[in-house]
């Protein structure tokens, strides 16, 4: 049996600092290539109240299992997700804190860090650090945030990418973590790529010279930059003002009509995932800043047809707001 | 001006399996530890009594466990791995059987795939459990040796 302890001596590049969708995470390692896996979040200081722990050991003997997906089981305050047979990361939701053991090949990946483990470790920390993860794609124009929300299959992220073709930035395309700061709500984005569907080329033939492969949940899609595929511009915040409930008709056209904000924030409730009782404080808290979301105008977009239609006029509706 | 309603999202599945409910349930002594054993495999109960709890035993200790039947997993267990970090332990086989204690807590959690049952269970888990559980958090890497073997033979029930 390996038997991996995680104690100062065994982690010899201590408390690196890293600024992600919000949070600040405190990274210790064995190794040099976790960190420079995740430079592009490093900060100099800790600079802010919503803290976690990042323990990673690279473990030279561990082979990663190829094509294997992550499983996740969790019970109370911990947290599994097993990487194939010998990586494995442990997240305690009551110590903030998570742990890991790695292979060589996953501690040189970024794009491990970057599109899998940092989603995973805010998803599943985040309620009980105070950052919220909320199913929605979120763009800014001007400083004002758009979050756009719905069922799965809806069409959030290839409307994301029209409305980042057409004046706004591209926060997040799927996920976006909600803090309450400062007496406002703040959207954050992690960096991570978009995710389209197989048929997504047929409305942007910028895909065209990209192959789909098979995503977290097994779809198969295309996983790309937006920035460099698309160039659309990106930043990592915004402030939201407006929130848009996507529903799909079969008609093309495109209406926007006022939303109930209490049915608003009854829906990221009821999306949100189910917290155990042992985790009360960090529920309540969650609540809270769902809350303070649902606050901002809400309305819902019917739409049929091409999402560039659409995305004209949202632009021109959020112009006129 | 309408207020029309998307329909709110039913509650999102369980992914994680924290909420699979657990009815059936054990007290044990193991030692001077008192443990309380909630699961959802029926067979478990049965396949712990020779350690029932005895009235007359005061103990020192009490644990919880919540053993879950992880019944979707069909993979053999892995290279077993024992991951250390202040009051919690980690033992993972990958996804056939992971293991967590949390000592300062007293709870012991567990998802046990299909390979872990019968004589499996008997024979390497209950007696991995049960090192587990008598474990002092403080315990370094030469202590580990009967977990070890324990998670070795389970390891090689594939």
């Amino acid at each position: 049996m390996r038997i991996l302890a995680f104690e100062s001596r065994d982690l010899p590049l201590r408390r690196q600092f890293f600024f992600v969708a919000g949070a600040t995470c405190a990274v210790s390692t064995n190794s040099r290539s976790v960190i420079d896996s995740l430079s592009q979040w490093r900060c100099p200081q800790r600079p802010f109240e919503r803290f976690f722990a990042l323990n990673v050991l690279m473990d030279p003997s561990a082979a990663r299992t190829r094509g294997a997906t992550p499983h996740f089981r969790g019970l109370h305050h911990l947290v599994f997700a097993a990487f194939g047979e010998r990586e494995l990361f442990v997240f305690d939701l009551l110590r903030r804190s998570v742990n890991g053991v790695v292979s060589r090949e996953t501690a040189e990946d970024g794009l491990f860090w970057k599109n899998l483990l940092l989603p995973i470790a805010l998803g599943v920390l985040g309620p009980t650090i105070g950052l919220v993860p909320v199913h929605a794609a979120c763009l800014d124009r001007n400083g004002r945030g758009l979050m756009i929300t719905g069922p799965s299959g809806a069409g959030k992220s290839t409307l994301a990418v029209a409305l980042s073709q057409c004046g706004f930035s591209l926060v997040s395309d799927d996920w976006t973590y909600i803090a309450q700061e400062r007496g406002q709500v703040t959207a954050y984005g992690i960096s991570a790529p978009v995710k389209l569907l197989a048929d997504a080329p047929r409305l942007f033939p910028e895909l065209s010279r990209f192959q789909p492969a098979r995503s977290l949940n097994g779809e198969m899609a295309f996983e790309v930059d937006p920035a460099r595929v698309f160039g659309s511009p990106v930043r990592s915040e915004s402030t939201p003002s407006w929130l848009v409930f996507l529903e799909r008709t079969a008609q093309a056209g495109c209406q926007i009509l006022p939303r109930s904000r209490k049915g608003t924030r009854t829906f990221f409730e009821n999306s949100a995932e189910r917290l155990p009782d042992q985790l009360a404080e960090a529920a309540a808290r969650r609540s809270e800043a769902i809350a303070a979301l649902a606050k901002q105008e809400c309305w819902l977009l019917r739409y049929g047809g091409p999402p560039q239609v659409a995305a004209e006029a949202i632009s021109g509706f959020c112009e006129r707001m | 001006v309408e207020f029309p309603e998307t329909e709110a999202s039913p509650s999102p599945p369980d992914l994680l399996k924290r909420f699979v409910p657990t009815p059936f349930r054990a007290d044990l002594q193991m030692g001077s530890t008192r443990v309380v054993v909630k699961t959802n495999d029926p067979a478990i109960p049965g396949l712990l009594r020779g350690f029932k709890a005895r009235s007359r035993v005061r103990p020192l200790r009490r644990f919880r466990w919540k053993l879950v039947r992880d019944g979707d997993v069909r993979a053999p267990a892995s290279r077993p791995i024992l991951l250390r970090n202040g009051p919690v332990v980690v033992l993972s086989m990958g996804p056939a059987c992971l293991i967590g204690v949390d000592y300062e807590k007293n709870e012991l959690f567990a998802f046990l795939g299909c390979f872990a049952r019968g004589d499996t269970f008997t024979a390497s888990i209950l007696p991995l459990l049960r090192e587990l559980t008598e474990k002092q958090p403080d315990a370094r890497k030469q202590k580990w040796k009967t977990a070890s073997r324990h998670a070795q033979i389970a390891g090689r029930n594939d």
